[in-house]
């Protein structure tokens, strides 16, 4: 049944705190705390309070919530019109919009087909749609947008009390729910770009088409101009929703990865203990080591020791004039010469023959040089075996060299 | 520029060379550091060492490991960070931009707590204001008397050590 509108104005005008106070009363309310709220609302001089009830069910501002008795909500439309006339906007999902240019989409196809037959009526009724689906974009865009904000504005006012986790999990929600999916839609290589590019296009055609008859000319107009103002608010809506989310993003981003991190690292030290995480060598911080250094005081005590110091009498050494420095063997010529006798079963006792103006020290110093840098493949005998060499005795496991 | 036209390098080496930290906070010397950076990158490099610019702007001179202090001062900061982020506060709020006080400090309180702190060498009050007095000398922290301890830049050393160990959950958790 058709409701005067001006009836439903003029209530709402005066009953406008009572319709707030509905608005904000998110579960409903049963018979009883409706009485109770019009009771609230009520002066002296206005009517009784079943009086204010029916009025409200009559004019369709309330309506039973389905499945429940005597349990009243805001009917949908008066919710709109509040959240909008609160600027309380609810976010629209990417999925929303998406149907909203699939309506646009297969009215350009209506529209492309009215055009070419010339049927100036299905234009006209083609275009009222077009409007209505463009302006129910831009609406819900700039409603997300205000929505986006107004959740930035409470994380930041901090009037909330909830853990950074929390708040970058509302945050990464808007994220990744509605920004970024926003921004595949607006992308110019993206679905909506295409479309509205196809229906401005067709509304050209149209302009063409219809050059003759002004009136058409000015209805198709409009629409590409509201589809233009679309496209413009659209962008802005989504570049101003990031240029306000970024920054809180990145640093409830942060913040949750310390939180997390530093949790994460106490969860370790419970299970591993502190050393596990190795934290003097992730994070060292310098330290200066000094050793062998004198102090000031130490260094002056010396130097007054020293210069009191004399001189004993100078100690002659007498060196013998037949001195000769003695020469030792390279160990290269002895690897070359070894390497001319291979294979070689036992390298020391090789040495041994082989070295004789060697004492024990020097056919040992040999010995290791060689196996320093072997000739050729090792190989060891079968167990230990004594050796005299210049008067020494010793034992030790064969090794010889046989050729690679 | 020789070494000897390095401006306060007397001073910078002596506060570098003993672990700390180099700030805005330290005035002429932070600005004679920023000002000659690469000079005295050189300088520290030709004695052995190696001067850090931090992306938050402050200087260290990089340590070779050893010690427990580190382990010390982020088991302190992890806890500190935890306790904060329960409290449904941000840690870089607050930590970095107010005090907290020292009575309110939950390392010896929580039975958990204590444990890892324990583990660290730290189980008594001395021992954590000789903690605390250490971490102030770095430059970490600021302790300002009754009002409590407030964390310097130098401490964001900690937050990319709670950054890393959530990057390497994430990496166990994909594996």
């Amino acid at each position: 049944m058709r409701k005067e509108p001006a009836s439903f104005f003029r209530f709402a005008g005066k009953w406008f705190a009572l319709l707030e106070k509905l608005f904000y009363t998110r579960r409903g309310f049963s018979d009883g705390e409706l009485y109770r709220l019009v009771c609230q609302h009520l002066g002296d001089e206005d009517p009784a309070p079943d009086h204010l009830i029916t009025q409200l069910r009559d004019l369709m501002i309330i309506d039973e919530v389905p499945g429940e008795t005597a349990r009243w909500e805001l009917t949908h439309p008066v919710r709109a019109l509040l959240r909008f006339l609160l600027r309380e906007q609810r976010l629209t999902s990417v999925e929303v919009l998406h149907g909203y240019l699939r309506a646009l989409e297969s009215s350009r196809v209506e529209l492309l087909s009215f055009v070419k037959e010339g049927d100036r009526n299905g234009v006209v009724q083609t275009l009222s749609d077009v409007s209505e689906t463009v302006e129910r974009l831009r609406q819900d865009s700039s409603d997300n947008y205000s929505a986006i904000l107004a959740e930035c504005m409470r994380m930041k006012s901090g009037g909330e009390r909830r853990s950074p986790l929390e708040k970058f999990e509302t945050v990464n929600r808007l994220w990744n729910r509605y920004l970024m999916p926003m921004q595949d839609l607006i992308s110019v290589d993206k679905s909506m770009e295409g479309q509205l590019d196809g229906l401005e296009e067709t509304i050209a055609a149209g302009i063409v088409r219809f050059a003759r008859h002004g009136e058409m000319e000015e209805v198709l107009r409009g629409a590409g101009a509201r589809i233009l103002r679309m496209r413009r608010e659209t962008v802005a809506d989504f570049h101003n929703a990031l240029t306000d989310i970024l920054p809180l993003y990145r640093s409830l981003k942060a913040d949750s990865e310390f939180a997390r991190g530093a949790s994460a690292a106490l969860e370790r030290i419970e299970r591993k203990g502190v050393a596990s995480l190795t934290l003097d060598e992730r994070m060292p911080v310098f330290t200066w080591k000094t050793s062998g250094l004198l102090s000031d005081t130490d260094l002056r005590s010396l130097i007054c020791e020293v210069m009191g110091y004399t001189p004993g009498q100078s100690v002659s050494i007498n060196i013998p004039g037949d001195l000769t420095p003695p020469v030792f063997r390279s160990v290269d010529d002895v690897r070359r010469e070894l390497q001319g006798s291979l294979p070689v079963d036992d390298v020391l006792s090789w040495l041994e023959e082989n070295c004789s103006g060697e004492d024990s020290s020097n056919v040992l110093r040999l010995y290791s040089g060689v196996f320093s840098d072997p000739p050729g493949k090792v190989f060891r005998g079968l167990g230990k075996r004594e050796y005299m060499i210049r008067g020494v005795r010793m034992k030790a496991v064969p090794l010889g060299v046989a050729k690679e | 520029m020789s070494r000897e036209e390095l401006p306060l390098i007397k001073e910078l080496f002596e506060r570098l060379r003993t672990g700390r930290h180099v700030y805005h906070a330290d005035g002429e010397c932070y600005r004679a550091l920023c000002g000659n950076e690469e000079e005295y990158r050189e300088f520290f490099a030709s004695l052995g060492f190696t001067l850090t610019r931090h992306q938050r702007d402050f200087f260290y001179l990089q340590g070779s490991g050893g010690g427990s202090f580190s382990a010390k001062a982020a088991v302190f900061f992890f806890i500190l960070a935890e306790w904060v982020s329960d409290n449904g506060e941000s840690v870089t709020e607050a930590l970095f931009e107010s005090p907290v006080p020292l009575n309110k400090l939950p390392h010896l309180e929580r039975e958990r707590y204590r444990k890892y702190m324990a583990e660290t060498g730290v189980d008594s009050e001395e021992t954590l204001t000789n903690l605390l007095n250490r971490m102030q000398r770095l430059g970490f922290i600021e302790l300002q008397g009754a009002e409590g301890i407030i964390f310097r830049e130098p401490s964001y050393r900690f937050l990319d050590l709670c950054a890393e160990i959530t990057t390497e959950e994430k990496s166990e958790a994909d594996e």
